[in-house]
């Protein structure tokens, strides 16, 4: 158990392929929504962040191993995302051969319109 | 008119570009479009602007952002305000 | 050296309770630079229901918006000053090089310190860093944030 503003992972889809599908519905009473803004409830670019956040700490903390945020090399936020919407984040992690502990992870954010809403890599060190 | 193309120069447009897109080194060439071809939006655009305007410290004004629109038409664009001669 | 107390940063951000994470501004030089404090208070919503053995650092996403608000304090602020109308919805674009290299708890105060270094029309480019006791704990290497007309949300 961690510290997280909200829950932001809704459901979770492994793939045969690794990768991991979060889903996330927006929703206007979720915790810190209502003063982003009072006038206009938008889901912060940061809970997307979180969304992935959560669902690769979920995928990595297995067998008693912790997985920290150690950097997020890119954010880049696209369409917003408003109450009502689901945010969908396609999840590809590796790890690399030089430093086996570091999980690198790049997700692919859309609404559920398809239009992409962001795409962020960042990187987890994970402790056995 | 077209500016004689300075290599060098183009290569340092070519490294802020491909920082900015995420791309590889050989994914992009003079012409590839940023918008078509690497998924780019207005975002990324005017991170590249940016990224020019502290490297040349020279300030390009935003109307400029619609003519950027691959490497070639950014040392152009480049070249008039940095001022650069062949 | 310019203090703002926290109801004075309401004039200036449209953030409220209880994701307004800049508690005061306790340096402030327009159109360049800004300090800004957050007290980081176990009473905070996303400490909710965690028990003894949970982990209590402080997230780092809420310390990245954090230090995004004190950047558009920086921004918008010093926009008011000059006598510019900027209207629109603040939104966080994009950064990148975030690094992590420390944590914070209940009872840490988050002191962060935001560069601005350009600003483009409705889009403005900071680089910061959050510490606690002079400890670098986030290093943000740029962000981009940009105001959006509420029709093209």
């Amino acid at each position: 158990m961690y510290a997280s503003p909200l829950s932001a992972v809704d459901k979770t889809e492994i793939g045969a392929d690794g990768t991991v599908t979060a889903i996330k519905d927006i929703v206007a009473d979720d915790p810190y929504l209502a003063g982003h803004y009072p006038h206009f409830t938008i889901y912060p670019g940061v809970f997307t962040i979180e969304t992935v956040l959560q669902a690769a700490r979920a995928a990595l903390e297995v067998d008693g191993a912790t997985a920290h945020l150690v950097g997020i090399t890119s954010v880049h936020f696209k369409a917003p995302l408003l109450p009502g919407d689901r945010l969908t984040a396609d999840l590809t992690m590796d790890r690399s051969t030089e430093a086996p502990s570091i999980v690198r992870v790049k997700a692919k954010c859309h609404r559920a319109d398809g239009q992409s809403c962001g795409r962020i890599t960042l990187a987890l060190r994970v402790r056995p | 008119m077209t500016t004689a193309i300075n290599q060098a120069k183009m290569d340092e447009l070519r490294d802020i570009a491909v920082e900015v897109l995420e791309i590889e080194d050989d994914e992009i060439t003079p012409t590839s479009m940023f918008i078509e071809d690497h998924d780019a939006d207005s975002l990324r655009a005017i991170e590249i602007l940016a990224r020019i305007e502290k490297k040349y410290k020279i300030d390009i004004p935003q109307a400029e952002l619609p003519n950027m629109v691959n490497l070639s038409a950014v040392y152009e664009v480049v070249a008039k305000y940095a001022g650069w001669q062949d | 050296m310019t203090t703002i107390q926290h109801a004075d940063i309401k004039r200036i951000l449209p953030h409220r309770h209880p994701i307004l994470q800049i508690d005061r501004v306790v340096e402030f030089e327009q159109d360049r630079r800004i300090v800004a404090t957050k007290a980081i208070s176990g009473s905070e919503p996303c400490y909710a229901g965690l028990d003894a053995d949970a982990d209590h650092a402080f997230p780092v996403s809420l310390m990245v918006e954090s230090l995004g608000q004190a950047g558009g304090v920086l921004w918008l602020h010093s926009a008011a000053l000059s006598g510019e109308q900027h209207t629109g919805t603040l939104i966080f674009g994009s950064a990148r090089d975030i690094v992590v290299t420390g944590a914070a708890y209940p009872g840490d105060v988050l002191r962060h310190v935001v560069e601005l270094e350009s600003v483009k029309g409705d889009n403005a480019f900071m680089r910061g860093e959050v510490r606690v006791d002079d400890r670098p704990v986030v290093t943000v290497g740029s962000m981009l944030a940009v105001l959006r007309a509420d029709e093209d949300l």
